[in-house]
């Protein structure tokens, strides 16, 4: 994994942003940037190229379900990974996100393990297709 | 409702009786209108007492939950101003804790370079482990979801109250998520390998 690509953390909270955000540092990612919602990630994603996006659903404004469909249907970001990380865990919301195209589905509470994980897999895949 | 009040013969007698009248003669004269016209007064009339006391219960229950004062604090609004203050103390304790985390891996980083593997395995599972704390301080967002949600909802119980009292706010929560699931309240959520099986048999 390129250890320079360039993250979007969007979460409202926060703690969980620089939780996101230390765990990434723990394993050698130090470029990121961060946004509150979707709205505010949005004006992010269009000043600068990104490599991945890390979200949480359940957002005041505009909530990180509708940032995937957003992204996914803008031609210039659309090709970008999308982690969710959310509490939102109902089956069919795993299905919405994964019919938007999500790239990975992290279930809150998480372990570093699990958020590690499903970074290795979204990039392995990626290095696959390409 | 057969107490002796609710059956007592009405004050305002003579204009019931013509109601009464009125609407028999409309009835017996093919007059729709008339009929439904005086019906209704009639109806009016006699609910016009439940709709006003529900008012005035709705406005006293409002008065008693808005209003609450100094020692009590019993109000609505105080117990949406104590839950989110609980979500600053939470946050700020998380806070505290990722700085004090983010201390300890400098101060490893600090150490010589671990002369047998014994000291390496440890120190490697120090950094492990002090990650593992990072991500448990998630417990702040998931209990802040979920007492933002409740100081919701008692804020659209306290709108709904003022509804009934004469005010336009309709009783309505956003539909941004759900939130954390709680057991026993709502229904099981999807585990990390429910998801995980989820996602591969969709492809991904």
């Amino acid at each position: 994994m390129d250890k320079n690509i360039r993250i979007l953390i969007v979460d409202d909270f926060s703690t969980m942003r620089r939780i996101v955000k230390n765990l990434l540092n723990d394993l050698g990612l130090f470029n990121t940037t961060e946004a509150d919602d979707g709205t505010t990630a949005l004006v992010e994603l269009r000043k600068g190229p990104f490599d991945l996006v890390i979200t949480d659903w359940n957002m005041p404004g505009m909530p990180g379900i509708d940032l995937l469909k957003a992204i996914r249907s803008d031609a210039a970001l659309s090709k970008i990974p999308v982690l969710m990380v959310t509490a939102e865990a109902k089956r069919e919301q795993i299905i919405e996100a994964a019919q938007a195209g999500v790239n990975g589905y992290v279930i809150k509470p998480f372990t570093a393990g699990t958020l590690s994980d499903k970074l290795d897999k979204i990039f392995e895949r990626l290095e696959t297709a390409a | 409702m057969t107490s002796a009040a609710a059956v007592a013969v009405p004050s305002d007698r003579a204009h019931i009786v013509e109601r009464l009248h009125q609407a028999l003669w409309a009835l017996e004269h093919d007059d729709a209108e008339g009929w439904r016209e005086h019906v209704d007064a009639l109806i009016q009339w006699r609910t016009q007492p439940f709709v006003q006391g529900l008012t005035r219960l709705a406005r006293e229950l409002e008065a008693a939950l808005g209003e609450g004062t100094g020692a009590s604090g019993a109000s609505l609004p105080d117990a949406c101003s104590r839950l989110e203050h609980v979500v600053t103390l939470t946050e700020n304790a998380s806070m505290r804790t990722l700085d004090l985390i983010q201390e300890c891996s400098q101060l490893l980083a600090t150490l010589p370079v671990a002369g047998d593997d014994a000291a390496t395995q440890a120190a490697a599972g120090i950094r492990s482990r002090l990650s593992e704390m990072t991500a448990a301080q998630g417990y702040q967002d998931l209990t802040g979801q979920i007492i933002l949600r409740v100081v919701e909802l008692v804020r659209a119980v306290h709108a709904g109250l003022g509804e009934a009292t004469g005010q336009v706010t309709p009783l309505q929560l956003s539909n941004r998520g759900h939130g954390p699931s709680i057991a026993g309240l709502d229904e099981k959520p999807a585990t990390q390998d429910d998801a995980n099986d989820l996602l591969s048999s969709l492809g991904i």
